[in-house]
Protein backbone atom coordinates (compact mmCIF):
# COMPACT_ATOMS: atom_id res chain seq x y z
CA UNK A 1 0.00 0.00 0.00
CA UNK A 2 2.72 2.61 0.90
CA UNK A 3 4.55 1.50 -1.65
CA UNK A 4 2.02 2.48 -4.33
CA UNK A 5 1.19 5.27 -2.78
CA UNK A 6 5.17 6.58 -3.26
CA UNK A 7 5.23 5.35 -6.85
CA UNK A 8 2.01 7.17 -7.35
CA UNK A 9 3.63 10.31 -5.88
CA UNK A 10 6.62 9.83 -7.52
CA UNK A 11 4.39 10.01 -11.02
CA UNK A 12 2.40 12.88 -9.75
CA UNK A 13 5.59 15.02 -9.19
CA UNK A 14 6.47 17.82 -11.56
CA UNK A 15 9.45 16.61 -13.79
CA UNK A 16 12.32 18.94 -14.75
CA UNK A 17 11.90 19.60 -17.72
CA UNK A 18 15.85 20.17 -20.25
CA UNK A 19 15.86 24.26 -19.84
CA UNK A 20 19.13 24.71 -21.40
CA UNK A 21 19.04 26.85 -24.25
CA UNK A 22 21.36 28.70 -26.35
CA UNK A 23 25.39 28.58 -27.57
CA UNK A 24 27.76 28.52 -24.35
CA UNK A 25 31.14 30.08 -24.04
CA UNK A 26 33.66 30.43 -21.44
CA UNK A 27 35.54 33.59 -21.55
CA UNK A 28 38.80 33.99 -20.67
CA UNK A 29 39.11 36.83 -18.37
CA UNK A 30 41.70 39.54 -19.31
CA UNK A 31 40.04 42.51 -17.64
CA UNK A 32 43.98 43.58 -16.79
CA UNK A 33 44.84 44.88 -20.22
CA UNK A 34 45.01 48.22 -21.80
CA UNK A 35 42.03 49.33 -23.60
CA UNK A 36 42.07 48.36 -27.49
CA UNK A 37 41.97 52.37 -28.43
CA UNK A 38 42.24 54.90 -25.96
CA UNK A 39 41.69 59.12 -27.22
CA UNK A 40 42.74 62.29 -25.36
CA UNK A 41 43.06 65.88 -25.55
CA UNK A 42 43.95 68.17 -23.17
CA UNK A 43 45.69 71.34 -21.88
CA UNK A 44 49.53 70.82 -21.52
CA UNK A 45 51.37 73.58 -19.09
CA UNK A 46 55.07 73.96 -19.32
CA UNK A 47 56.83 72.88 -16.09
CA UNK A 48 60.16 73.16 -17.00
CA UNK A 49 60.88 76.48 -19.21
CA UNK A 50 62.10 80.10 -17.03
CA UNK A 51 62.19 82.18 -19.77
CA UNK A 52 58.58 81.27 -21.67
CA UNK A 53 55.05 80.34 -20.74
CA UNK A 54 54.49 77.57 -22.73
CA UNK A 55 50.76 76.27 -23.06
CA UNK A 56 49.59 74.27 -25.47
CA UNK A 57 47.32 71.62 -26.53
CA UNK A 58 47.99 68.08 -26.51
CA UNK A 59 46.43 65.27 -28.15
CA UNK A 60 47.06 61.44 -28.27
CA UNK A 61 46.28 58.48 -29.62
CA UNK A 62 47.21 54.81 -28.31
CA UNK A 63 46.10 51.16 -29.37
CA UNK A 64 46.48 48.63 -27.78
CA UNK A 65 49.23 46.49 -29.74
CA UNK A 66 49.38 43.51 -26.22
CA UNK A 67 47.59 42.57 -23.43
CA UNK A 68 49.40 45.94 -21.42
CA UNK A 69 51.53 47.41 -24.16
CA UNK A 70 50.01 49.84 -26.37
CA UNK A 71 51.84 52.55 -29.15
CA UNK A 72 50.34 55.57 -31.00
CA UNK A 73 51.09 59.15 -31.07
CA UNK A 74 51.21 62.34 -29.51
CA UNK A 75 50.65 65.84 -31.12
CA UNK A 76 51.05 69.10 -29.71
CA UNK A 77 50.84 72.30 -30.32
CA UNK A 78 52.72 74.95 -28.53
CA UNK A 79 51.86 78.81 -27.29
CA UNK A 80 54.49 80.49 -26.30
CA UNK A 81 54.96 83.71 -24.02
CA UNK A 82 58.16 85.44 -22.64
CA UNK A 83 58.02 85.62 -18.61
CA UNK A 84 59.57 88.71 -16.91
CA UNK A 85 62.88 86.86 -16.75
CA UNK A 86 62.79 85.94 -20.89
CA UNK A 87 61.43 89.59 -21.60
CA UNK A 88 64.57 90.63 -19.41
CA UNK A 89 66.76 88.23 -21.34
CA UNK A 90 65.11 89.29 -24.73
CA UNK A 91 65.95 93.37 -23.87
CA UNK A 92 69.36 92.59 -23.91
CA UNK A 93 69.56 92.37 -27.30
CA UNK A 94 69.23 96.14 -27.49
CA UNK A 95 72.81 96.65 -26.44
CA UNK A 96 74.07 93.84 -28.90
CA UNK A 97 74.43 91.04 -26.43
CA UNK A 98 72.68 87.72 -28.07
CA UNK A 99 70.50 86.31 -25.94
CA UNK A 100 68.32 83.06 -27.80
CA UNK A 101 65.40 81.89 -26.53
CA UNK A 102 64.07 79.08 -28.72
CA UNK A 103 60.43 79.26 -28.96
CA UNK A 104 58.73 75.80 -29.76
CA UNK A 105 55.57 75.83 -31.97
CA UNK A 106 54.72 72.24 -32.06
CA UNK A 107 55.70 68.38 -31.91
CA UNK A 108 54.82 64.86 -32.99
CA UNK A 109 56.03 61.90 -31.93
CA UNK A 110 54.99 58.38 -31.72
CA UNK A 111 54.49 57.28 -28.01
CA UNK A 112 54.47 53.74 -26.55
CA UNK A 113 53.38 52.73 -23.09
CA UNK A 114 53.91 49.98 -20.93
CA UNK A 115 50.80 49.47 -17.97
CA UNK A 116 51.75 48.90 -14.68
CA UNK A 117 48.77 48.95 -13.08
CA UNK A 118 45.13 48.44 -13.13
CA UNK A 119 42.71 48.59 -10.30
CA UNK A 120 38.89 48.70 -10.55
CA UNK A 121 36.62 49.58 -7.30
CA UNK A 122 33.05 50.07 -7.14
CA UNK A 123 33.15 53.62 -5.38
CA UNK A 124 30.47 53.91 -3.12
CA UNK A 125 27.97 51.51 -4.90
CA UNK A 126 27.59 55.00 -7.22
CA UNK A 127 30.33 54.46 -10.04
CA UNK A 128 32.92 52.07 -11.55
CA UNK A 129 36.52 53.96 -11.09
CA UNK A 130 39.38 52.24 -12.75
CA UNK A 131 42.89 53.73 -12.77
CA UNK A 132 45.77 52.82 -14.81
CA UNK A 133 49.37 54.01 -14.55
CA UNK A 134 51.29 53.86 -17.30
CA UNK A 135 55.10 54.29 -18.07
CA UNK A 136 55.76 56.09 -21.94
CA UNK A 137 58.13 56.25 -24.27
CA UNK A 138 59.36 57.16 -28.02
CA UNK A 139 60.72 59.58 -30.65
CA UNK A 140 59.84 62.43 -33.06
CA UNK A 141 59.98 65.83 -34.29
CA UNK A 142 59.45 69.44 -32.57
CA UNK A 143 59.54 72.90 -34.40
CA UNK A 144 60.58 75.78 -33.15
CA UNK A 145 62.32 78.76 -33.65
CA UNK A 146 65.63 79.96 -32.73
CA UNK A 147 64.80 83.63 -31.61
CA UNK A 148 62.38 86.07 -32.45
CA UNK A 149 62.22 86.63 -36.70
CA UNK A 150 64.22 83.52 -37.53
CA UNK A 151 63.30 80.82 -39.32
CA UNK A 152 61.69 77.85 -38.27
CA UNK A 153 63.55 74.42 -37.93
CA UNK A 154 62.40 71.01 -36.90
CA UNK A 155 64.64 68.64 -34.13
CA UNK A 156 64.89 65.20 -33.76
CA UNK A 157 63.59 64.82 -29.90
CA UNK A 158 63.14 62.22 -27.64
CA UNK A 159 59.42 62.46 -25.33
CA UNK A 160 58.98 60.01 -22.13
CA UNK A 161 55.69 60.47 -20.58
CA UNK A 162 54.10 59.45 -17.06
CA UNK A 163 50.30 58.99 -17.20
CA UNK A 164 48.05 58.50 -14.98
CA UNK A 165 44.42 57.25 -16.02
CA UNK A 166 41.62 57.65 -14.15
CA UNK A 167 38.09 55.88 -16.20
CA UNK A 168 34.66 56.48 -14.14
CA UNK A 169 31.98 56.60 -17.01
CA UNK A 170 32.16 53.29 -18.14
CA UNK A 171 29.39 51.25 -20.99
CA UNK A 172 30.03 48.13 -21.76
CA UNK A 173 32.59 48.69 -24.39
CA UNK A 174 33.99 52.32 -24.01
CA UNK A 175 34.30 54.65 -20.87
CA UNK A 176 35.12 57.96 -20.46
CA UNK A 177 37.79 59.76 -18.17
CA UNK A 178 40.41 61.59 -16.87
CA UNK A 179 44.13 61.72 -17.35
CA UNK A 180 47.28 63.59 -15.98
CA UNK A 181 50.23 63.20 -17.52
CA UNK A 182 53.73 64.43 -17.34
CA UNK A 183 56.00 64.65 -20.00
CA UNK A 184 58.85 66.16 -21.60
CA UNK A 185 60.78 66.28 -24.54
CA UNK A 186 63.60 68.59 -25.77
CA UNK A 187 61.68 71.76 -25.14
CA UNK A 188 60.57 71.23 -21.92
CA UNK A 189 58.73 69.33 -19.52
CA UNK A 190 54.64 69.48 -19.70
CA UNK A 191 52.13 68.64 -17.23
CA UNK A 192 48.75 67.41 -19.29
CA UNK A 193 45.19 66.81 -17.56
CA UNK A 194 42.98 65.87 -20.51
CA UNK A 195 39.70 64.18 -20.78
CA UNK A 196 40.15 60.50 -22.43
CA UNK A 197 37.58 58.42 -24.08
CA UNK A 198 38.59 54.75 -24.59
CA UNK A 199 37.10 51.73 -26.12
CA UNK A 200 37.51 48.01 -24.94
CA UNK B 1 42.47 41.02 -1.92
CA UNK B 2 42.00 43.04 -4.83
CA UNK B 3 38.12 43.76 -5.66
CA UNK B 4 36.88 44.47 -9.04
CA UNK B 5 33.80 46.18 -10.20
CA UNK B 6 33.26 44.82 -13.74
CA UNK B 7 30.74 41.84 -13.87
CA UNK B 8 33.03 40.37 -15.97
CA UNK B 9 35.45 39.78 -13.15
CA UNK B 10 35.10 38.34 -10.28
CA UNK B 11 33.89 39.85 -6.97
CA UNK B 12 37.31 39.35 -4.37
CA UNK B 13 39.72 37.57 -5.58
CA UNK B 14 41.36 34.59 -3.15
CA UNK B 15 42.76 31.97 -4.42
CA UNK B 16 41.44 29.79 -1.20
CA UNK B 17 37.93 30.38 -1.07
CA UNK B 18 34.92 30.08 -4.03
CA UNK B 19 34.33 32.27 -6.54
CA UNK B 20 30.98 31.60 -7.04
CA UNK B 21 28.59 34.67 -6.54
CA UNK B 22 26.32 35.20 -3.64
CA UNK B 23 22.51 34.45 -4.32
CA UNK B 24 21.66 38.38 -3.80
CA UNK B 25 24.59 39.23 -5.93
CA UNK B 26 23.62 37.34 -8.88
CA UNK B 27 20.10 38.64 -8.64
CA UNK B 28 21.30 41.99 -8.45
CA UNK B 29 23.30 41.15 -11.73
CA UNK B 30 20.04 39.83 -13.34
CA UNK B 31 18.75 43.06 -12.83
CA UNK B 32 21.58 45.28 -13.92
CA UNK B 33 22.37 42.98 -17.14
CA UNK B 34 19.11 43.11 -17.97
CA UNK B 35 18.80 46.51 -17.86
CA UNK B 36 21.49 46.95 -20.35
CA UNK B 37 20.10 44.47 -22.49
CA UNK B 38 23.58 42.65 -21.69
CA UNK B 39 22.35 39.73 -22.93
CA UNK B 40 25.13 36.65 -23.09
CA UNK B 41 25.72 37.86 -19.44
CA UNK B 42 22.04 37.98 -18.71
CA UNK B 43 21.24 34.44 -19.47
CA UNK B 44 24.70 33.16 -18.43
CA UNK B 45 23.67 34.51 -14.63
CA UNK B 46 19.86 33.36 -15.22
CA UNK B 47 20.59 29.67 -16.23
CA UNK B 48 23.24 29.60 -13.18
CA UNK B 49 20.48 31.13 -10.90
CA UNK B 50 18.15 28.29 -11.97
CA UNK B 51 20.74 25.52 -11.92
CA UNK B 52 22.72 26.72 -8.87
CA UNK B 53 19.71 27.10 -6.10
CA UNK B 54 16.49 25.13 -5.80
CA UNK B 55 13.47 26.34 -7.52
CA UNK B 56 12.19 26.93 -3.62
CA UNK B 57 15.49 29.61 -3.01
CA UNK B 58 14.74 31.32 -6.28
CA UNK B 59 12.63 34.84 -5.95
CA UNK B 60 10.83 36.62 -8.36
CA UNK B 61 13.79 37.92 -10.37
CA UNK B 62 13.69 34.01 -11.80
CA UNK B 63 10.54 35.93 -14.22
CA UNK B 64 13.33 38.07 -15.93
CA UNK B 65 14.37 35.21 -18.13
CA UNK B 66 11.50 34.72 -19.61
CA UNK B 67 11.00 38.31 -20.05
CA UNK B 68 14.19 37.98 -21.96
CA UNK B 69 12.97 34.93 -24.05
CA UNK B 70 10.26 36.95 -24.91
CA UNK B 71 12.16 39.73 -26.24
CA UNK B 72 13.83 37.23 -28.35
CA UNK B 73 11.04 35.66 -29.51
CA UNK B 74 12.24 32.21 -28.02
CA UNK B 75 8.67 30.82 -27.84
CA UNK B 76 8.98 27.09 -28.07
CA UNK B 77 11.67 27.17 -24.87
CA UNK B 78 9.39 29.96 -23.20
CA UNK B 79 6.42 27.70 -23.32
CA UNK B 80 8.36 24.95 -21.69
CA UNK B 81 9.31 27.49 -18.86
CA UNK B 82 6.01 28.68 -18.60
CA UNK B 83 4.38 25.18 -18.34
CA UNK B 84 7.11 24.33 -15.99
CA UNK B 85 6.27 27.37 -14.04
CA UNK B 86 3.01 26.76 -13.85
CA UNK B 87 3.08 23.34 -12.17
CA UNK B 88 5.91 24.03 -9.94
CA UNK B 89 5.16 27.70 -8.46
CA UNK B 90 1.48 28.61 -8.86
CA UNK B 91 1.89 31.87 -7.32
CA UNK B 92 3.18 33.58 -10.88
CA UNK B 93 -0.24 32.07 -12.70
CA UNK B 94 -1.37 36.36 -13.69
CA UNK B 95 2.38 37.00 -14.94
CA UNK B 96 2.57 33.79 -16.51
CA UNK B 97 -0.54 34.20 -18.63
CA UNK B 98 0.12 37.84 -19.67
CA UNK B 99 3.60 36.60 -20.77
CA UNK B 100 2.40 33.73 -23.06
CA UNK B 101 -0.56 36.29 -24.29
CA UNK B 102 2.62 38.59 -25.24
CA UNK B 103 4.36 35.65 -26.70
CA UNK B 104 1.73 35.32 -29.32
CA UNK B 105 1.94 39.43 -30.31
CA UNK B 106 3.98 41.09 -32.28
CA UNK B 107 3.98 44.81 -30.99
CA UNK B 108 6.99 47.02 -31.12
CA UNK B 109 9.56 47.38 -28.80
CA UNK B 110 9.66 43.33 -28.37
CA UNK B 111 12.66 42.41 -29.67
CA UNK B 112 15.54 43.79 -27.49
CA UNK B 113 18.72 45.39 -28.67
CA UNK B 114 20.78 43.17 -30.80
CA UNK B 115 23.44 42.76 -28.40
CA UNK B 116 24.30 38.96 -29.46
CA UNK B 117 27.68 37.47 -28.59
CA UNK B 118 29.72 37.44 -31.80
CA UNK B 119 33.55 35.74 -31.09
CA UNK B 120 35.69 37.46 -33.58
CA UNK B 121 34.08 40.91 -32.38
CA UNK B 122 34.91 39.85 -29.12
CA UNK B 123 38.14 38.52 -29.53
CA UNK B 124 39.26 41.03 -31.38
CA UNK B 125 38.45 43.39 -28.40
CA UNK B 126 40.74 40.65 -26.46
CA UNK B 127 38.29 38.43 -24.95
CA UNK B 128 38.53 34.71 -26.05
CA UNK B 129 35.65 33.01 -26.07
CA UNK B 130 36.16 28.93 -26.00
CA UNK B 131 32.57 27.28 -27.00
CA UNK B 132 31.37 24.89 -24.10
CA UNK B 133 28.50 22.34 -23.18
CA UNK B 134 25.83 23.10 -20.64
CA UNK B 135 27.70 21.32 -18.03
CA UNK B 136 29.89 24.12 -17.01
CA UNK B 137 26.48 26.64 -16.39
CA UNK B 138 26.23 26.11 -12.55
CA UNK B 139 29.68 25.41 -11.81
CA UNK B 140 31.96 28.27 -13.51
CA UNK B 141 31.05 31.34 -12.01
CA UNK B 142 28.65 33.07 -14.62
CA UNK B 143 31.22 35.83 -15.21
CA UNK B 144 33.24 33.83 -16.80
CA UNK B 145 30.50 32.03 -18.97
CA UNK B 146 28.83 34.05 -22.08
CA UNK B 147 25.14 32.25 -23.40
CA UNK B 148 24.42 33.11 -27.25
CA UNK B 149 20.74 33.00 -27.42
CA UNK B 150 19.54 33.61 -31.20
CA UNK B 151 16.84 36.32 -31.45
CA UNK B 152 14.04 35.43 -33.29
CA UNK B 153 12.10 38.29 -33.84
CA UNK B 154 10.78 39.39 -37.06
Amino acid sequence: MFASLLFLSLLSAPTEPQLDYGDVYFQETQSRQAPFLHLSLGYGAGLSNSFLHMDSVVGTAQMRVWKYLSTGILGQVIRSQYTDAGRALDSLSRVDILADVPTPLWGIFSLSYLQLMIGKWNVLNLFPLEVDLLLGGGAGTTRKQGSINSAARSYFSYLWSVEQRLRFLSSQNSSLGLTISVFGHRDGVFLQPALSYSFE
Amino acid sequence: MVFFYSPHSVTASNKTQSFLPTKPEVEEQLKNFYRAQDWPSFFSFAQFYRKHWSEKELGDVQLLELLALLRHCQNDVLQVFIDHLRSSQKKYHAELDQIEALSKTQFNGKSGSDNSLQPLNAHLRGKDLWKTDHDKVGKYPPSSIKIKVKNLCP
